[in-house]
């Protein structure tokens, strides 16, 4: 167990994953070598809730989509997805960390609540996959939606159009004279969690200045 | 949940990730938390998993159970967590739903005519019957005695249950019974609604129907059946006497003594709505038809196909939607099985529970034939609405839409354009309708506080 431990620890150091004992740089947008990459902690992602799912044994899938936008105009110049798997061993007490991104896939255990959240509660390096032309004269800002355990849209539809058929009834029915619709909102949700963090905005000059 | 239901979740649930390699457990026991009224053995049922087997933390059996479970409609949410068992490699997994509030109001029918002086009615439905996912609908209506010449209070009861697990497919079974009055108009003009130009027709009518469901790709198809006894008793005076002078029989359009009313019916819908209430985008498609035949015990022979679409559009804050409905039908059918004024226009009371409450003609704004017709073997509804949301919050009422809607309807016998006594565009039955006012969505339901809700519940 030991010397498990001694191989997580090192694997932790030496792995180019966001490094759990690293500092995070303050910058939030940072351009290098062409490659424009985010920093930013998604510090109201965890919860009480949270952390009973990171918990719970079961794979917890969350799946992140960072934009980039731009004002004036408030539009979007990248997108970025990642997605994490997280799997808590009920016996070992660690959690197994599944990143994937830009096609790069990494892996890492780790024992603490709190290494787990630098892992998913943070942005490190977070480098959008094509190459971004900021201006100068702009001001830019992140918006980065987080879900967990999000269930495929289609899959929400079938559910629910199975659910309205259902309450459809019959057609035998005269219930045209009724003064009152009931159409009980039997809402399926499409995720456990859904967070929308926005990040505070900073000029292009700065970012384009190294 | 029907079978059908488990292998599309089954078969379509997302498989996203990473391959991992993650251990395999063993269920050692299922332990449910938060039931109150459902019956743990359903959930277990559902839930699809028995202890000894084996599963993954990402095993996908795990998401489909829980949407299978959210999809019943009685649970607000539905959780699952692993618990240590008391070997490594041993888990008990832990389901915790919260149930939902499952008594409603459905509907609630109240008004006037100058027929009759009042009619009252509740409808009440119960999600969860027996803790068993089944739903249990039950709705009366009674009406105060008719205004007319032996007239009498009218009443009509209905029950329904919906069972999504008894069979591979989902199946509703109803039955309902009508103790009725049905209005033939003897004297006077068509738009003269005075109860005194009117005899009245006394039916009973009791039976069962039966209907389910299936998916068919990206539509559904309805398939039922119904059966019901029908007892009139036909009046001794059948004669329409015309204010020119002329008269003629009265076609009651059921028969005397006792017949059966019978139908298979079938209905295909594709539906791309956003949400069944107060949608804002897609569009809903639906075919349907029905057969009258001996075959399906009936004594009225007939076929009657039906088109419904709705298309939503959202400009902004603006909500434009387009209304189609067409109905025709083929052979003798009987009375109730035509199509009826009030299905269409909204300036005229609509039948509750299939009783027929007002002899109110359409207002006939086009001065066409409209007002002599009540029912009818042909039928189009086409209409415009906007909807404009003024609001929308937590809280009892949670949204708020103004909305007018306008248009054009129609109802016909092809007996009445044949043997008509003016030119064709004179007895063309076709009227304008239109209704506007404020829908509010409130988490008892809908309410529709609107111009014609209340003119056709008013005794004019």
């Amino acid at each position: 167990m030991t010397a498990l431990r001694v191989l997580v620890l090192l694997a932790i150091v030496l792995l180019p994953v966001s490094p759990a004992g690293a500092q995070t740089p303050a910058r939030l947008l940072r351009l290098e070598r062409g490659r424009l990459s985010v920093n930013f902690s998604l510090g109201t992602l965890p919860s009480p809730a949270f952390e009973r799912k990171m918990r719970s044994g079961l794979t917890q899938r969350l799946i992140y989509r960072v934009l980039l936008k731009e004002n004036p105009g408030d539009r979007s110049v990248a997108v970025a997805l990642r997605y994490c798997a997280v799997t808590f061993d009920l016996w070992e007490e660690s959690w197994n960390v599944e990143c994937s991104g830009r096609g790069q896939t990494q892996q890492v255990t780790v024992a603490r609540y709190s290494q787990l959240l630098r892992h998913v509660a943070t942005l490190s390096d977070f480098s959008f996959p094509e190459k971004v032309n900021l201006s100068a004269q702009r001001r830019y800002w992140v918006e980065v939606q987080v879900q967990l355990n999000p269930i495929s849209r289609k899959l929400l539809e079938k559910v629910k159009l199975w659910l309205r058929q259902s309450e459809k009834g019959s057609q035998f029915s005269g219930y045209m004279g009724s003064v009152l619709s009931l159409f009980v909102d039997k809402s399926v949700g499409g995720s456990d969690l859904t967070v929308t963090l926005r990040s505070g905005s900073i000029s292009g000059r700065e970012v384009l200045t190294p | 949940m029907s079978t059908i239901l488990t292998l599309i979740l089954l078969l379509t649930s997302p498989a996203e990730g990473p391959v991992n390699r993650l251990p395999q457990l063993t269920v050692e026991a299922i332990q449910v938390d938060g039931l109150e009224k459902t019956s743990c053995e359903m959930v277990a049922r559902i839930i699809g998993i028995r202890p000894g087997a084996l599963l993954t933390p990402d095993d996908p059996r795990l998401e489909a159970a829980r949407l299978q479970l959210l999809a019943l409609g009685i649970f607000h949410h539905v959780e699952f967590q692993l618990k240590k068992g008391r070997r490594r490699g041993n888990v008990i997994l832990i389901v915790r739903v919260e149930e939902r509030q499952t008594l409603i109001i459905r509907h609630l029918f109240f008004g006037a005519s100058r027929i009759i002086p009042f009619w009252l009615g509740l409808g009440l439905q119960e999600g969860n019957f027996l803790g068993k996912g089944m739903r249990l609908s039950v709705a009366a209506v009674g009406t105060a005695r008719s205004d007319i010449m032996e007239g009498r209070p009218q009443y009509a009861v209905e029950s329904s249950l919906f069972a999504p697990k008894w069979l591979p497919i989902p199946l509703h079974l109803g039955a309902r019974y009508a103790n009725g009055t049905e209005f033939y108009r003897t004297y006077g003009e068509a738009d003269d609604g005075d109860p005194e130009n009117f005899l009245s027709l006394d039916y009973q009518r009791g039976g069962f129907w039966t209907e389910t469901f299936l998916p068919l790709g990206r539509l559904f198809l309805h398939v039922g059946l119904s059966s019901e006894l029908l007892h009139t008793t036909l009046p001794g005076e059948r004669i329409r006497h015309f204010p020119d002078g002329t008269s003629r029989q009265i076609h009651f359009g059921l028969q005397d003594g006792f017949s059966a009313l019978g139908f298979l019916s079938g209905r295909l819908s594709w539906d791309t709505r956003d949400r069944e209430n107060l949608p804002s985008s897609g569009t809903l498609l639906e075919l349907g038809g029905r057969i009258g035949s001996p075959v399906f015990f009936s004594s009225y022979s007939y076929t009657r196909g039906e088109l419904q679409i709705e298309h939503y559009r959202r400009l902004g804050r603006h909500i434009f939607s387009l209304h189609f409905f067409g109905g025709m039908m083929m052979g003798d059918p009987a009375l109730f099985d035509k199509f009826y004024i009030g299905d269409l226009q909204d300036l005229v009371a609509p039948r509750a529970l299939g009783l027929n409450l007002s002899v109110s003609p359409s207002p006939n704004f086009l001065d066409t034939g409209i007002s002599e017709a009540r029912w009818g073997t042909a039928a189009f509804k086409l209409s415009f609405r906007y909807d404009y949301p003024l609001f929308s919050r937590s809280g009892f009422i949670y949204r708020g839409h103004l909305f007018f809607s306008a248009g054009v309807m129609g109802l016909a016998t092809p007996a009445q354009l044949r043997f008509r006594e003016t030119s064709l565009r004179d007895a063309l039955p076709v009227d304008l309708t239109l209704d506007f006012g404020l829908h509010l969505d409130t988490k008892m339901g809908i309410f529709r506080l609107s111009f014609a809700n209340a003119l056709s519940r008013m005794p004019f």
